[in-house]
């Protein structure tokens, strides 16, 4: 297996700066701020390296069953294809920003992507 | 000297290390159940405190310095070269203290010394729970530094509230009695990294008893970067410590004092305008410098003023925050 985008970023050290950039982001784009409003920003930040160790390959247990669970209340706010597209906009931004290549970040978006119908509670096969 | 393996101490057990062990292997392979979750070094669910003996510097990785100073470490990554004592996250001994003073200052604050039946290992800025005899608790920061106070003393800033369950009794308690505490517990200290570092500290009320250690601390571990003290009350005769304040800066070139109050009256060397907005004046003018910013008090001003802080670009990591949430309601010792 070829190293993953994770390791070539440079790994779990250079996630601490990803992820303040793409929090950054995310907090300053009215289409998605208001689903980040909870003042538990360190819980906040926690999970969004959780995310972003996973789109980049990194270790991670994420699972469909645990992205259901941690998106069900958000879903019932309204959360739909719209933000998840904007989110994915905004990771790519991030990444741009950290020297990843656009064909990587292809990638990157390939993987948030195979998660979007459990995010949005979706059965993912119909 | 001998090859033997190292041995890992947790809970009163001695487990020997197998080669290339980790401690949450060898922890788990003792039916011990440690959280954990990416096995990698990354998610920090298997976070465990290191009692005594060296970890490896890998197994810190990617922790805060006020959680490496803690001696906090990622068991899944940890493979000690050395004896090893571990123990879980959370485990805290209740220890007996008395009280030898209670003196009323201004803004309604009590300063509470106590004297601990022992050392307690502690850095200014963290907080204890006070336990009263019946078992009321309420948690306090620490505003003594013990290097400079005695490693057995304890200064504690209380707000003292009319008809306050426990202000209210610290405020009549005679010298003598005997208290229990629990902790220290927090992250909101300093640490020795950059001692050319700017320092920003931002308190509201009683939020300048962990300043005031954090700033002591600093100033006694030799920090040589500039430090800036913004403290505020609502009215500015609410405003308290200001002596020792004056003293401690005359002493310390680096140290600048800020007072803030809404209602500044007759009132002189007092700012007019709010915490926040003092602070976001000057803290971004420090941000490439290293600045390291201790916000302390009402939650509203530490939590809105850390997220416009990091949204003017300063690092999650430079930020250390201690928001006072009030007390429940009173409704006797029972009481959460």
């Amino acid at each position: 297996m070829s190293t993953s985008i994770y390791e070539k970023i440079g790994g779990e050290p250079a996630m601490a700066a990803a992820v303040e950039l793409f929090y950054r982001k995310v907090l300053s784009d009215d289409r998605v701020a208001h689903f980040f409003s909870d003042v538990d920003m360190d819980g906040q930040m926690a999970k969004q390296k959780g995310f972003l160790t996973m789109v980049t390959g990194g270790p991670n247990n994420y699972t469909g069953r645990n992205m259901r669970d941690a998106h069900a209340k958000l879903v019932v706010k309204g959360l739909d294809d719209g933000h998840v597209d904007a989110i994915i906009e905004l990771l790519g931004e991030t990444l741009k920003e950290l020297g990843v290549g656009d064909e990587e970040i292809q990638q990157v978006a390939a993987i948030a992507e195979s998660v979007r119908d459990d995010v949005l509670g979706r059965s993912s096969a119909s | 000297m001998s090859h033997a393996s190292p041995t890992l101490r947790f809970a009163g057990e001695t487990i020997a290390l197998e080669r290339g062990q980790t401690v949450l292997e060898a922890l788990e392979a003792r039916g011990v159940a440690v959280p954990s979750s990416c096995r990698a070094g990354a998610c920090q669910s298997c976070t465990m405190r290191a009692v005594s003996g060296e970890l490896p510097s890998e197994s810190q990785a990617g922790l805060s310095p006020a959680k490496r100073a803690l001696g906090h470490f990622l068991a899944c990554v940890c493979r000690p070269a050395g004896d090893l004592e571990v123990a879980s996250l959370g485990d805290a001994a209740e220890l007996s203290a008395t009280i030898v003073e209670v003196r009323r200052t201004s803004g309604a604050v009590l300063l509470v010394r106590l004297r601990t039946a022992s050392p307690l290992d502690y850095r200014p800025g963290q907080f204890i729970t006070l336990l009263r005899p019946d078992g009321l608790a309420r948690p306090y920061s620490i505003a003594s530094v013990p290097a400079l106070d005695g490693p057995s003393e304890l200064h504690l800033h209380v707000r003292h509230y009319p008809g306050g369950a426990m202000s209210g009794w610290l405020a009549g308690v005679r010298e003598g009695v005997e208290v229990s505490l629990r902790g220290p517990f927090g992250e909101c200290f300093y640490v020795a990294e950059d001692r050319d570092a700017p320092l920003l500290l931002v308190g509201s009320g009683t939020g300048l008893a962990p300043l005031y250690g954090i700033a002591r601390d600093a100033l006694a571990g030799g920090h040589r970067g500039p430090i800036t003290l913004l403290y505020g009350a609502r009215r500015a005769e609410d405003l308290y410590l200001r002596e020792e304040l004056a003293l401690l800066a005359a002493e310390h070139d680096n140290l600048e004092l800020i007072a803030s109050a809404l209602e500044v009256g007759e009132a002189v060397d007092v700012d007019g305008r709010a915490l926040d907005v003092i602070a976001l004046e000057r803290a971004p003018a420090d941000f490439s410098r290293g600045l390291r910013v201790f916000l302390c008090g009402a939650p509203a001003l530490v939590n809105g003023l850390r997220r416009q802080l990091f949204m003017a670009g300063a690092s999650m990591r430079s930020i250390f925050a201690d928001a006072f949430l009030p007390s429940a309601p009173a409704t006797g010792p029972s009481s959460v």
